[in-house]
């Protein structure tokens, strides 16, 4: 696909191991610029990425080696939030030796935690609750792995806080708003960990129950639920390698699943477990 | 069935098995899996002894193996497909 860029302004975003080339309204750029500031892909280069968004924000087009190209309507109130996402998915899609599912990873008390879960049951709002606590951030929305050497690697896409996510983690999480749109404000933490750590435990958030709790999981159910969740087991070139890999990775963490009244509740009882 | 070698990872007794060309994990418990094991020719009479359980059972999870793709039956026995470890 050949994408010849109209009247908007380009620019080269220059992110170690990465480059990205974006055509669009100046506003969308700066803010993507910010959002993808805190990556670092030095020890593991990907190819270029090419962007194009309309002047009107209504679609995107993007291409990369690698990743067929797309092209995609944003939608409004989350035009931001998708040009980051598909971002994140085209590197996602061609980093040669990570793994990665969707969910969030914190690294507390030197390890790594990982939390797996849909759309909406609280990720983000479980994650900001680890770093208050202590825990350094790793990654919301993609969790990123080293299966060989059984490691969750620093992946550091800010944190979409949407209004009930704040609601939900009384207290302000120290850091600094790189985005806004809407609702959401885009956070990076202050806390964050920039090397990768040993994967300790993997949590999957259920629905939400009056009683809080967290239960023990067989790590066969929980790659069960890692096939069912977005990951690099979605793309059919690179299916078994990433089975194998998430097996390895598996054999080396404890599985549990959660829940409770709320993700706060949920994440005070994750702490307490982590501390134990 | 698919013609691509499955892939089987071993988790704790449990056995999760990846079908490349259906793109499709299946979860076999403990018992399942044992049973799946087992079937190295086995008869269903012969497998009872082996894995143990009622015959229902076991009939069941056969069926069940046998619609996964998981083994075939070859004269008056179960054999295993295989399965490379992950």
């Amino acid at each position: 696909m050949s994408i010849a860029p109209p009247a908007l302004s380009t620019r080269v975003l220059a992110i170690p191991g990465w480059t990205i080339t974006v055509s669009a309204p100046e506003p969308l750029t700066d803010a993507l610029a910010n959002l993808l500031s805190g990556l670092n892909f030095a020890d593991e280069p990907l190819p270029p990425l090419r962007l194009i968004v309309s002047e009107d924000v209504q679609w995107m087009a993007g291409e990369s080696d690698g990743w067929p190209p797309w092209r995609l309507e944003l939608p409004p109130g989350q035009r931001v939030g998708t040009v980051l996402g598909q971002c994140v998915a085209a590197a996602t899609a061609v980093l040669p030796r990570r793994l990665f599912v969707h969910a969030g990873a914190v690294a507390f008390g030197g390890k790594g935690v990982v939390i797996v879960g849909g759309s909406g049951t609280g990720k983000t709002a479980m994650v900001a609750r680890l770093v208050q606590w202590g825990g350094g951030y790793l990654s919301d929305e993609v969790a990123l792995f080293d299966s060989e050497a059984s490691t969750v690697v620093p992946f550091a896409v800010p944190m979409a806080i949407k209004a009930w996510t704040a609601r939900a983690i009384s207290g302000p999480l120290a850091g600094r708003e790189v985005a806004t749109e809407g609702e959401v404000r885009f956070r990076l933490p202050d806390r964050l960990q920039a090397t990768p750590v040993p994967l300790a435990e993997v949590i999957l958030m259920r629905p939400p129950r009056r009683r809080a709790r967290l239960v023990s999981m067989s790590r066969a159910h929980m790659l069960m639920a890692l096939g069912t969740h977005a990951s690099s087991m979605i793309h059919r070139d690179r299916l078994e390698t990433a089975f194998e890999g998430f097996s390895r990775l598996l054999r080396r963490a404890r599985c549990s699943a959660i829940e409770g009244p709320s993700p706060g509740a949920c994440a005070d009882l994750l702490v307490d477990a982590l501390r134990a | 069935m698919s013609t691509t070698a499955f892939l089987a990872a071993r988790l704790d007794g449990e056995i999760v098995v990846l079908d490349p060309g259906r793109a499709a994990l299946v979860l076999l418990d403990e018992w399942s899996a044992k049973v799946w094991e087992a079937c190295d020719g086995q008869s269903v009479a012969e497998l009872r002894q082996t894995v143990g359980g009622s015959q229902m059972r076991l009939r069941r999870a056969l069926r069940r193996l046998l619609t996964e793709g998981l083994i075939r039956q070859e004269r008056a026995g179960w054999t295993r497909v295989p399965a490379r470890d992950a």
